[in-house]
């Protein structure tokens, strides 16, 4: 079946500057109740109205770990109606003015509220498409057109590269979009063969992609079982990235892709240092395993990995704060806000006062330019 | 390094050693590999030993280490009769006891027996590999130590395992693997951390699994340095459900030694656990100091691999991002190979009071193994 | 040592708060079940508004896993931002008390009866009044906080006796 991609109308819109204020990689909106169903054709209404939405979990609508205070948001951010991040003017005033963001990229994980899983995570393919395909209109014409400032991270059907590769070549040229959304718990590690065309069709678009953590995905939360306690599970979130690393270094995805940007997000900094360390180290010993590898493993970061700030490692010391992310790499480190969850970091209370200047320039603006492709605005 | 400090007395970092003795040097991961099923036919009743036999021996040979790997084997370790590292213990012995080798050694066997899904044959494979490891292995010489190889599927089977080899007191320790089918915090586990404190047994978490379900939280890795390297994972996801089921509070004597699966993924482990604690209390409210101190009295790595920190200064950055130096503890991971030599862990440190810590006095505090002060 | 009216106890009706402006810093006073508490409105952590939006919560403590959990409702004060909670009564954390703290201040409730305040100007006025020096006019009990700090070498059973029973 070949259909002509029906796409949103292109808007007027300049290409996204940072220059005097901040940028803030993630931001969480939430479609208020029923603003998808307009974006849903009739017969993913009627299945979705009767059936639900059917993902790697037994409940009808409900994530794993439902979130242990208030859905996870920032307690001061529920509007007069409806869920934090379903208003766009609070999202102005305790945000995007507050810290003066000027591109602030959002990360729409959770269609329905709280409750449901992310579209993306859907299933049945496509109903996955559908949903984010739903998604990502109404953000576009919901949050992106009243206020530029905010950019789109697409939505895709994720386990589906076909479908994902269509919707990043349906909306990959709107500027409304400024990168692709994956999500840290996949089916299979992100080296994964299948998941190649993906990056295929966002580097043919010129968009970078970020990967946001998650639940789901249809693995247990660790390699060595289900989490019980919200510690564990919120814990664990880091061993979603450490596996994710490892497998698009070893995979030789970024030997075959070279142009291939990806954003770790809500993925915290300081331990990946230690990890990749201690990749070099045993590749030393069995890079027979690898022999196509390019380059050490380490090597790639530089050119392909950026990961966001939040949470913010909060060390006793806050000196090896510093030192973690120069280790990592003082160019791959983007300042993540997380509105309006819980654990939200704000830009001018997360650097320790001895944090160098120059760093969190870095950090707060200069890195994105890099990662996002946007005009130098220095 | 390795020659007595002490002429009389001393003491552990933290607990007194007797009068007239030192705390020992104790390398505290070495792997005798046990060279075939058939091995264990002597120590298998006539049930068990004829199953294996219609079986065809079955060599529930552990891919944690590939045999033709360059990790197997580092080139100058004597092999066996038949060819290989670590599966005869005169070779074993001469290898790790030579010149300025620790004065213990314990043994971790890794045949995978925890991998036999029918649990009543796991039962009789462990009851019969420790049975092999003290017959063949700790009786030929007096400075070797081994760990429990317990019945991981069957926890009560376990705590009988190790009330049964702990009447043996060269059984040092427990061994359980770091990827398991539930977390290891689980109160269905609870009597291997009953039994081991029983027994004031530490409790080794090495390497390995028993891959009921994918090793990563993202599914299968492709390559084995991906599930190799990425194995640290498992690994704060089983400290953090031991902390957060607490395992620490119910059996508060309890020690871990967490095995050749690095070391340098701790300190932003701590700080991310500590910081999520803070959040989210209530949901564990036994809990009532933080994580990272609990850890750091109760947990122990060993040092090889060494992940890099063999460089020069990177061991002392990374003490002081512990906030610990009780933490580390001496092996060699003999046989296996790896970019670095064992001992090189001490050009990462220019302090010779924490190598000796490492080597020795951290180890005593779990083990209380020393020797005559003249030795 | 300044004393203010911050309220008439009616205004803060049982399980509600205010928020209100003294010397310069926002501080939050909370009546659970006519006890009064005053606490800065802002996380020593990362500087949320802490009174104005956190959550008044229950704390939880156990002796083991697998002992009973014992609770007690309204005593925690959990940040709107990271959810670390504080001691509603005292300010003290509950993840660090020795060096984590959000700064608590003295409350009473004290009858304000027209023959011991008067306000100079008459009627009364908007905002938090100061009891002492600008002495005002107000019906029913008014709820005082004191902006003072506590004296060093007072005991805490000192502190406990000057907090006020109960609504008078």
């Amino acid at each position: 079946m070949t259909t002509i991609q029906e796409r949103p109308r292109v808007l007027d819109l300049p290409a996204p500057k940072v220059t005097t204020g901040i940028a803030d990689v993630d931001i969480h909106p939430v479609p208020p109740a029923d603003a998808l169903t307009a974006y849903l054709p009739r017969r993913w209404r009627e299945i979705v109205r009767e059936y639900g939405v059917r993902t790697t979990n037994g409940l009808f609508n409900l994530g794993e770990y439902p979130q242990l205070y208030g859905g996870a948001m920032r307690a001061d951010t529920w509007p007069e109606t409806g869920f934090p991040g379903s208003d766009l003017d609070l999202i102005r005033k305790q945000l995007l003015d507050l810290y003066d963001v000027q591109l602030g990229v959002l990360q729409c994980i959770s269609p329905g509220g709280q409750a449901l899983n992310p579209a993306s995570q859907a299933l049945r393919p496509e109903l996955a498409d559908a949903l984010t395909r739903a998604v990502n209109d109404w953000q576009l014409e919901h949050l992106v057109r009243p206020e530029p400032r905010l950019r789109a991270a697409i939505s895709v059907a994720f386990e589906s590269p076909d479908l994902a590769t269509a919707e990043i070549d349906r909306l990959g040229s709107h500027p409304g979009v400024v990168a692709v959304l994956g999500l840290s718990k996949t089916r299979d590690p992100l080296g994964s063969r299948r998941y190649w065309p993906i990056y295929e069709a966002m580097i043919a678009n010129g968009l970078p992609m970020q990967i946001h953590l998650s639940q789901g995905g249809g693995n247990p939360s660790t390699g060595t079982g289900w989490a019980s306690y919200h510690t564990e599970y919120h814990v664990g979130q880091v061993q979603s990235f450490q596996s994710q690393i490892l497998s698009l270094v070893l995979s030789g995805t970024f030997d075959r892709y070279p142009d291939l940007r990806i954003m770790f997000v809500e993925g915290n900094v300081a331990h990946f240092v230690p990890l990749m360390q201690r990749l070099d180290y045993h590749w030393e010993t069995l890079r027979s395993e690898v022999p196509d590898l390019l380059r050490k493993p380490s090597e790639y970061l530089a050119d392909h990995i950026w990961v966001s700030t939040q949470p913010i490692d909060e060390p006793d010391k806050p000196a090896h704060l510093v030192e973690y992310i120069e280790e990592f790499g003082a160019d791959n480190v983007l300042f993540a806000s997380d509105y309006p969850h819980f654990d939200f970091d704000a830009p001018d209370a997360i650097f320790p006062p001895s944090f160098p200047a120059e760093l969190k320039d870095k950090i707060l603006r200069g890195n994105a330019v890099r990662f996002f492709g946007l005009e130098d605005g220095a | 390094m390795g020659a007595p400090t002490m002429t009389t007395g001393g003491t552990g970092a933290n607990r007194p050693v007797p009068e007239g003795r030192r705390a020992a040097v104790v390398d505290c991961d070495v792997h005798a590999v046990l060279p075939s099923a058939r091995s264990l036919l002597p120590y298998l009743d006539d049930y068990w030993a004829d199953q294996l036999v219609a079986q065809l021996a079955p060599y529930y040979e552990p891919g944690y280490h590939p045999p033709s790997s360059p990790i197997a084997e580092r080139p100058e370790v004597t092999p066996g009769p038949d060819g290989r590292a670590g599966t005869a213990v005169d070779a074993l012995v001469a290898d790790v006891f030579s010149d300025g080798g620790p004065d213990f050694a314990v043994l971790n066997c890794l045949y995978g027996v925890q991998q036999i899904h029918q649990p009543r044959r796991e039962i009789a494979h462990a009851r019969a590999l420790n049975d092999w490891i003290a017959r063949e292995w700790l009786d030929a010489d007096d400075r070797l130590r081994a760990s429990i190889v317990v019945p991981q599927g069957t926890p009560d089977a376990a705590a009988e395992e190790i009330d049964r080899c702990a009447a043996d007191g060269r059984f040092a320790q427990v061994l359980l693997l770091g990827q398991s089918e539930l977390p290891y915090g689980r109160q269905i586990n609870w009597p291997i951390w009953e039994a081991a404190e029983r027994h004031g047994l530490p409790v080794a978490l090495h390497i390995g699994g028993v891959f009921r379900q994918a090793p990563t939280s993202v599914g299968w890795p492709g390559t084995y340095l991906e599930w190799y390297v990425g194995q640290q994972s498992n690994l704060e996801a089983q400290l953090a459900s031991i902390v957060s089921e607490g395992v620490l509070q119910k059996y508060p004597s309890t020690r871990i030694v967490v095995s050749e699966l690095g070391f340098g993924w701790v300190p932003p482990f701590l700080w991310k656990f500590d910081k999520l604690w803070k959040s989210y209390r209530p949901d564990v409210p036994w809990l009532t100091e933080r994580p990272s101190d609990l850890i750091r009295r109760h947990v122990r790595f060993t040092t090889a691999p060494s992940d890099g920190f063999e460089r020069p200064g990177a061991l002392d950055r990374l003490v002081d991002r512990l906030g610990s130096e009780d933490m580390l503890v001496y092996s060699s991971d003999y046989p296996h190979r790896h970019h670095s030599a064992p001992r090189e862990i001490e050009n990462g440190s220019s302090d010779p009071a924490l190598i000796d810590r490492i080597r020795r006095t951290n180890a005593f505090d779990i083990y209380g193994l020393s020797v005559h002060s003249d030795l | 040592m300044t004393r203010y009216i911050v309220a008439n106890t009616t205004d803060i009706p049982q399980g509600e708060r205010k928020i209100v402006e003294l010397e310069g810093r926002s501080v939050g006073i909370f009546n659970l079940d006519g006890e009064y508490y005053a606490l800065l409105n802002r996380c020593p952590h990362a500087g949320a508004p802490l009174c104005e939006h956190g959550t008044v919560f229950g704390v939880a403590s156990a002796d083991g896993p697998d002992a009973p959990i014992d609770y007690e409702r309204q005593r925690s004060l959990r940040c709107p931002w990271h959810a670390w909670e504080f001691d509603i009564r005292t300010g003290v954390s509950f993840y660090d008390p020795r060096n984590a703290r959000v700064r608590k201040y003295e409350v009473e409730v004290v009858p304000g009866s027209p023959e011991d305040v008067v306000d100079p100007d008459g009627g009364r006025q908007d905002g938090p009044l100061v009891l002492e020096g600008y002495a005002v006019s107000v019906e029913g009990d008014v709820v005082v906080v004191d902006t003072s700090r506590r004296r060093p070498g007072r005991t805490r059973d000192q502190a406990e006796r000057r907090r006020p029973a109960a609504t008078a």
